[in-house]
C-alpha cells in the first residue's frame, strides 16, 4: 500500500516540477524542493522516534 | 412590492477574487469557532471557575484583535508581508516575514495535531491518527487550492450551524442549570488560571493575526474594522457563554479541556433529541476545525508566495501539506511532557511574534502617518 502512495506522490511531483523547470522558474523550483526535503527530513526524524511508531501503523488494531 | 435581495458579490483585482469585509468578519467568526477543539488541557483543571479563564482570555483576545485591525487600518490594502517591509525596512521585514512563515506553518501543524487528538478522544480510538490527519490535510489543501472566496462562503455555513445548535442545546439544558455553581471565586488557583488563560490566548486568539495576511483581498480595506470587530465580539461572548452554561449545568465536572457538548451529555439524560443535536454540533465543530486548518494553510501559502514573490502561486500546496503533517508528527514525541517545550514556545516565539512585533508595527504605523500628514501640511 505504501508503494502505491509513493508512486502517486512521485507522479504528482513530476507533473508540478516539470513545467516549472521547463519555464526556468528557478526560485520556484528551489523553494519547492526545499519544502519537500524539509518535510521528508522531519518525517524521517519522526519515524526514527519510537514514540511515534504507532502513527505509521495503519492496521485497525491500535 | 418585493424588495430586491442584494447578493454578496465578489469582484476581482489582478485576477484574484476579493471578499467583502462582511465575509471577512464571518471568516473570523468561523476561525474562532473552529478553534474550540484546540483548547489545550491544563495539568490541573480549574473546577467551577474555568469560565473565568475563558472570560479573561476573551478580554485579552479582543484587545489583540483590536491591535491587529489597527495594523490593517494603518497599512491599508497591504498584505502582512508588505506591512512588515513597509514598517521595518526591506531586510528586517524579509527576515521577520520568514520567521512568520515558520511560525504559521508550525501553528498550523500543531493545531492539526490537537484537532486530530480531539477526534481520537471523542470516539475514534481505533482509527490511527495518521488516517485522520491525512483526511484533514487533504480537505485543508483543497480549501487552500480553491481560495479565500470559497472559504469565506463555507464560513457562513459553519457559523450559522454551530450557533443554531448551541442555541437549541441551551434551551434543552435550561432546567438543569444551577447558578450557585458560578459562585466559589475564592477557590481560584491563580497560577492555574493564568496558565489556562495563556494557553487559550496564544493558541486560539493570537492566531487572529492571520486575518491580516490576505487583507489585500478585501474589497473595502478601510471598512475592515467594524464587521470583524462585531463578529469577533459576538464569538468571544459566545465562547464565554458556552463555558458559563457548562458550569451552570455541570459545576465541578466542567473541566476546561473537555469539549463542552460531551460534558453536557455526561450529565443530562433527556430524550434522544439532545444527543442527536449534540452529534450535529460535534460534526459541525469538526467542519469548523477543518475550516480553521484550511485557512491557516492558505495563510501560510500566501505568506510564502508574497515573501518569495512566487510567480506560480499554487505549486507549493503539496509540499506545504507534507510539511504540516511532518510538523504535527513532531509533537507526538513530546506527548508525555509537552508543558516545558510549550512554555518555551509561548515565551520566545508566540509573545514576540503575536504581541511585541504587532505593537511595534502600530507604533511605526502611527509615526509614518504623522510624518505623511506633516509633509502634506507643508506642501
Amino acid at each position: 500500500m505504501w508503494i502505491v502512495l509513493v508512486v502517486i506522490f512521485l507522479v504528482a511531483v513530476k507533473k508540478q516540477l516539470y513545467p516549472l523547470v521547463k519555464q526556468s522558474y528557478k526560485k520556484e523550483v528551489v523553494v519547492y524542493i526545499v519544502c519537500y526535503l524539509l518535510g521528508a527530513v522531519l518525517l524521517v526524524m519522526v519515524a526514527n522516534d519510537t514514540n511515534s511508531i504507532s502513527l505509521f501503523n495503519l492496521s485497525m488494531n491500535k | 412590492m418585493r424588495k430586491e435581495v442584494e447578493l454578496e458579490t465578489t469582484t476581482k483585482q489582478d485576477g484574484q477574487p476579493q471578499i467583502s469585509s462582511r465575509q471577512l468578519g464571518l471568516l473570523a467568526a468561523a476561525f474562532l469557532l473552529g478553534g474550540q477543539q484546540i483548547f489545550l488541557p491544563v495539568e490541573q483543571g480549574i473546577p467551577h471557575n474555568q469560565w473565568f479563564a475563558t472570560f479573561g482570555a476573551a478580554v485579552i483576545g479582543f484587545l489583540l484583535l483590536g491591535l491587529y485591525l489597527t495594523i490593517a487600518k494603518l497599512f491599508p490594502g497591504k498584505d502582512f508581508s508588505k506591512v512588515l517591509t513597509t514598517g521595518f525596512g526591506r531586510i528586517v521585514g524579509k527576515i521577520l516575514s520568514f520567521l512568520y512563515i515558520i511560525q504559521f506553518l508550525f501553528a498550523t501543524g500543531f493545531s492539526l495535531l490537537l484537532m486530530v487528538n480531539f477526534w481520537v478522544a471523542l470516539d475514534m480510538w481505533y482509527t490511527p491518527q495518521m488516517v485522520i490527519m491525512f483526511l484533514v490535510i487533504v480537505a485543508a489543501a483543497f480549501g487552500a487550492y480553491l481560495g479565500l472566496e470559497v472559504l469565506a462562503r463555507a464560513a457562513v455555513v459553519v457559523v450559522s450551524l454551530l450557533l443554531a445548535v448551541a442555541f437549541l442545546d441551551t434551551i434543552f439544558v435550561l432546567p438543569e442549570m444551577k447558578f450557585s455553581y458560578l459562585l466559589p471565586f475564592q477557590e481560584i488557583d491563580g497560577a492555574a488560571w493564568l496558565k489556562s488563560m495563556k494557553y487559550i490566548v496564544l493558541l486560539e486568539y493570537a492566531n487572529l493575526l492571520m486575518l491580516l495576511v490576505p487583507s489585500a483581498h478585501t474589497q473595502a480595506a478601510e471598512k475592515l474594522k467594524k464587521p470583524v470587530k462585531v463578529w469577533g465580539l459576538w464569538i468571544f461572548l459566545y465562547l464565554i457563554f458556552l463555558d458559563v452554561r457548562n458550569t451552570l449545568v455541570l459545576g465541578p465536572a466542567a473541566y476546561l479541556y473537555d469539549y463542552p457538548g460531551t460534558n453536557v451529555l455526561k450529565v443530562i439524560n433527556l430524550t434522544e433529541v439532545v444527543p442527536q443535536i449534540e452529534l450535529m454540533g460535534i460534526m459541525t465543530l469538526i467542519a469548523g476545525g477543518i475550516f480553521r486548518i484550511a485557512y491557516m494553510f492558505l495563510v501560510s501559502l500566501e505568506m510564502m508566495n508574497v515573501t518569495f514573490a512566487m510567480r506560480e502561486k499554487k505549486v507549493l500546496i503539496l509540499p506545504l501539506a507534507l510539511l504540516m503533517v511532518a510538523v504535527a508528527f513532531l509533537f507526538v514525541g513530546f506527548a508525555e511532557d509537552i508543558t516545558q517545550p510549550l512554555d518555551f514556545y509561548f515565551a520566545w516565539v508566540c509573545i514576540p511574534l503575536y504581541g511585541i512585533i504587532p505593537i511595534l508595527l502600530v507604533a511605526v504605523g502611527y509615526y509614518q502617518r504623522h510624518k505623511r500628514r506633516k509633509q502634506a501640511a507643508i506642501n
